[in-house]
């Protein structure tokens, strides 16, 4: 096999590196007592600060090392996690998008994490963590996963055109509002579209729950398995109602499916002066602004005359999988807890936008008065703190999430191809139902 | 009735345009390869070679799409190598021995060539999982070593080479390992680097059977880089970068293609020259 | 007398790494994606139920499905038709007696050495609304800039450009193969005879070529109905709405997005049976073009 020059050059730094932190590691510590622990993870913008943490850890611990990896979509992590499965060596702590955690549950790939804790005396004060994403985790009285990253949409916009425009977005923000901001930027000709966001489920699930409507019956599917979605509910028909009224006046740019980078490269290029995106991505909306233009946020748009529920709660979490031995599974338990420890959580919040998931982080950084610097971070944690507790801010728990997302995305491109929002929604309904039924044929 | 020479002339600059035509697209992405993303942005499009130069290159190479062009040479090496080899030897049982079951054999062999890898796929993932091969060379390796097209056309090969060697051969007393090597493999060459050419880029193409056995990115193959570099996923908006990717992935197949093609048309009997 | 040896043993031990390989990895399976196909399965395996035919009743009364297999049919049709049509005039061009014409011959086939996932990016570049060279001549020739990747229509067409024109240099190879192999003797006397140009073209070429061209049919529906998974993923991900969901691909979606593997066995058999049908069509159409002594 041809070696390339490059694969010695790295080998010799590697080496040499090597040879540099074995002079720090303590003598009596060999390679062999080394704990390895794997994290797999979704994190693409975000995974340069995943992999700094993990380094971190393994610094701090020099007994164990923490190799974090990315595995491309929460999709293809979960795939690739069970794929590692089946071959006898998963990841020890996996990242799992949040919609996924029936399905996690179901796939007996995991421990829960409370168990974890308890069998190895690993003591974790749960009411230090916000309430919501605790609550979306804790299914049937137990807690299966520890959240980590955690998000809720929020608006971003160019506050240096809107200035321009002489308007201003207000922090709680109707469509009508936004439809009209679109109108006068577009109209003075300042940019060529009005918003933009990644066609995903996020959006949609978020306006239903500001709505306080359900995504699935069986109370959102926390008192037992569901049967149908709730396509046909005046909150789909309104959320979708809105996107076509952008589409059809020329206000909706679109960045395509699942394209949550495309879409910011469009907020950034200036094509559009408001987005739809995760807190996650604030981070990377005001680096992309940098030098440019000024970045302002608000909460998600929602509809007229409407009494704002609140967000459910985006991301993902960390679960553990079966199978390891007891020095292993205690170790990547202490990781996942350190993750989320003070520290960990403040810088977290800080390098990406995710919400701190811990309460008082939010007032330490008060009391240090970051938020002054960084508002746009503060926006999406008063979104969720306003939130009310309710099934419907709660988030739905169903297994057939996939193929729930992908009827959000067709009912949008749906739109986007002239059918109208009844006739989209009515397949939708259809269809959700079909992969329902199916996912309950083959589990239960 | 048009003059003979402009008629040439006019055949000659349609095949020049027309290769044109075919290469351009290729073309371009080697030319976007090396723009910056103003550049790529940039309207009209450039069509010239931007001044980011060959950095792409390195970005794409450090980024592991290298590692996986590494990968994927290496796979592609060892099945063509060892799909050959194990055919070789099938054809050699099939054509010069004489023993029961014998086309029966070749039967079983030949109708493989209906079981394509994506029709295994989902019962394949499952028993490499259960042989402990997930995500692994061995996986993209070890079920490619059988061929029906490759027992079937050496064989046919075989076969047509003339009795009076084989005659001569065990006149002399010659072993069966001795003939392959001294006698058949040289009155193959055509066919075996037929075979070799149309192997190894069958396997450095594979997509969708690498895409759901390999969980790790060190040992995924370079088609599923594409992907990853693809404008839309994760965060990524370069198309300078991707299109580096795009060369990258086709620079190796490419040259085993210049090299084996003669023998590629001798050896499917494809051209003139026999 | 054709085998040279008598040694009894010795075939079998030649022979026993391909039978070996067959058996584990190719027989193996065909028999596993039958038994699958009459079960609901959960997470590879972790959960099971035997349903009998239900996935394929449900699969054949399923819209989704239905449609996929529509466009299955139109993409492979399109494809074959444009890519035997342009091949045809390239490999009739490049058989023309002039100086430089092997050399182009090269030069028109070399595509077959890329891969569809290749094809696909590149095309998805050309093809990109923003900074695609294809928007570019088009508003400056008529004046509009689609929308390629989002309407049904206008993926379908990015899907089948990119598919087509990988498949242009296989096409050429056999094609100018087939040209050479007509004897020239045919078309010089039709010249005589007073013939032109076209009539000589379909008379007698057209005809001589028919059994490379239905050799490349079936290839060609082989190829598109299979290998363009890797375009398709690149390009549209089946989409938008299912615009490019063609069969693997929707097998792809069960199988490893839904984790239905029933379901996705049972779309594999149906699979199977479209290549087992085509490769016997190939076998009876070209079986005069194979010589071998049934030995």
């Amino acid at each position: 096999m041809r070696r390339v020059k490059g694969f010695f050059l790295r080998k010799a730094k590697l080496v040499a590196a090597l040879a540099a932190i074995s002079l720090l590691v303590p003598a009596n510590l060999t390679l062999a007592q080394k704990v390895t622990i794997r994290l797999w993870h979704a994190m693409g913008p975000q995974g340069p600060v995943v992999e700094e943490l993990a380094k971190a850890y393994s610094f701090q611990h020099p007994e164990i090392k923490v190799i974090a990896e990315f595995k491309g979509s929460y999709d293809e992590t979960f795939l690739k996690t069970i794929t590692a499965a089946k071959a006898g060596n998963p990841p020890h702590v996996v990242q799992v998008v949040v919609s996924s955690t029936r399905a996690a549950i179901d796939s007996n790939l995991f421990v829960p994490i409370e168990d974890v804790f308890d069998q190895y005396g690993i003591s974790v004060n749960w009411e230090d963590f916000i309430d919501a994403p605790m609550n979306m985790y804790r299914i049937g009285g137990r807690l299966y996963s520890i959240p980590w990253n955690s998000s809720s949409p929020i608006t971003f916009w160019n506050k240096s055109i809107f200035d321009k425009a002489g308007l201003s977005l207000s922090k709680k923000p109707y469509f009508s509002e936004v439809t009209e901001a679109a109108r006068k930027i577009v109209g003075a000709g300042l940019t060529k579209s009005g918003i933009t966001w990644a066609l995903v489920k996020f959006f949609f699930e978020n306006w239903m729950s500001n709505m306080d409507q359900n995504l699935v019956d069986a109370e959102n599917g926390r008192i037992g398995r569901p049967a149908k979605a709730y396509f046909l509910s005046d909150a789909a028909t309104r959320s979708y109602g809105w996107f076509k009224q952008l589409w059809d006046e020329g206000f909706y740019e679109s960045p395509g499916r699942r394209a949550w980078g495309e879409a910011k490269r469009l907020f950034g290029a200036q094509v559009v002066p408001m987005a739809l995106h995760s807190t996650a991505g604030t981070i990377a909306y005001e680096q992309t602004a940098v030098g440019k233009f000024e970045v302002s946020s608000s909460y998600l748009p929602v509809p007229d005359g409407t009494e704002r529920q609140g967000v459910m709660v985006g991301g993902a979490s960390l679960w553990m999988t079966k199978g390891h031995p007891d020095a292993e599974m205690e170790t990547a338990a202490r990781l996942a807890v350190w993750m989320t420890d003070m520290a960990q959580t403040i810088r977290w919040h800080q390098s990406t936008g995710y919400y701190p998931i811990k309460r008082d982080a939010m007032k330490i950084l008060e009391r240090e008065g970051w938020y002054v610097e960084h508002p746009n971070h503060r926006t999406a944690l008063e979104q969720l703190m306003e939130t009310k507790p309710s099934r419907a801010t709660q988030g739905a728990v169903v297994g057939a999430y996939r193929e729930i997302h992908d009827i959000i995305i067709w009912v949008y491109e749906a739109i986007m191809e002239g059918t109208s929002v009844e006739e989209a929604l009515a397949e939708a309904d259809k269809r959700a139902k079909d992969a329902i039924t199916e996912y309950r044929r083959s589990v239960e | 009735m048009i003059n003979k020479r402009k008629r040439i002339f006019l055949i000659q600059v349609c095949l020049i345009v027309c290769s044109l035509l075919v290469a351009a697209p290729v073309i371009f992405a080697v030319i976007t390869s090396t723009q910056t993303p103003a550049e790529v942005d940039s309207y009209p499009p450039k069509v010239t070679p931007g001044s980011a130069g060959l950095a792409r290159y390195a970005e794409v190479w450090r980024i592991g799409i290298g590692r996986m062009m590494l990968n994927s040479l290496y796979i592609s090496a060892v099945v063509t190598v060892g799909k050959i080899g194990v055919s070789i030897l099938a054809a050699l049982a099939l054509v010069y021995f004489n023993f029961r079951f014998k086309n029966l054999v070749f039967f079983f062999i030949f109708i493989t060539i209906m079981f394509p890898v994506p029709v295994r796929v989902v019962p394949l993932f499952d028993l490499v999982q259960k042989l402990k091969m997930g995500d692994s060379y061995y996986a993209l390796t070890i079920p490619f070593l059988a061929s029906a097209t490759a027992t079937f056309l050496l064989r046919q090969h075989f076969m047509s080479i003339p009795a009076s060697m084989v005659d001569a051969a065990r006149v002399e007393g010659v072993g069966p390992l001795k003939f392959l090597f001294l006698v058949l493999i040289p009155m193959s060459i055509n066919t075996l680097g037929a075979l070799a050419m149309v192997t190894f880029i069958y396997i450095w193409n594979q997509y969708l059977w690498p895409m759901i056995v390999i969980s790790s990115n060190e040992r995924q193959v370079v088609q599923l880089g594409l992907k990853m570099l693809r404008p839309g996923e994760a965060g990524r908006q370069d198309w300078a970068l991707a299109m580096a990717g795009v060369v990258i992935a086709m620079v190796i197949p490419l040259v085993i293609f210049l090299l084996l093609q003669e023998q590629f048309m001798r050896g499917f009997a494809l051209s003139e020259e026999k | 007398m054709r085998s040279a040896y008598s040694n009894k043993v010795v075939p079998w031990l030649l022979l026993s790494p391909s039978i070996l390989i067959c058996i584990l990895f190719l027989y193996y399976p065909m028999v596993q994606i039958a038994k699958l196909s009459l079960y609901k399965v959960a997470f590879f395996g972790m959960r099971m139920k035997y349903v009998g035919l239900e996935n394929f009743i449900q699969l054949f009364s399923s819209p989704v499905y239905l449609g996929s297999i529509l466009t299955s049919l139109v993409f492979s049709g399109a494809v074959v038709v444009l890519g035997i049509s342009i091949s045809m005039g390239l490999a009739l061009l490049a058989n023309q007696k002039v100086y430089g014409a092997r050399l182009s011959r090269v030069g028109l086939i070399w595509p077959y050495a890329l891969s569809p996932a290749i094809a696909g990016i590149v095309w998805l570049y050309l093809f990109n609304p923003a900074v695609g060279v294809i928007n570019y001549t088009t508003g400056l020739l008529f004046g509009i800039k689609p929308q390629w990747y989002s309407h049904r229509s206008s993926a379908l067409t990015m899907v089948i450009t990119a598919a087509t024109w990988k498949i242009l240099g296989y096409n050429v190879i056999f094609l100018l193969a087939g040209l050479q192999n007509i004897p020239g003797q045919f078309l010089e006397a039709a010249q005589i005879d007073g013939a032109s140009t076209f009539q000589r073209f379909w008379k007698i070429t057209l005809p001589l070529l028919s059994p490379t061209m239905f050799f490349l049919l079936i290839m060609n529906l082989i190829q598109s109905f299979f290998t363009n998974f890797g375009l398709v993923n690149v390009m549209t991900e089946g989409g938008p709405r299912e615009a490019t969901n063609i069969l693997i691909y929707q097998m792809y979606t069960s199988g490893f997005r839904y984790f239905k593997s029933g379901f996705a066995s049972a779309q594999s058999l149906i699979l199977f049976a479209i290549v087992v049908g085509l490769t016997l069509m190939q076998f009876k159409l070209t079986s005069r073009r194979v010589h071998y002594q049934g030995g």
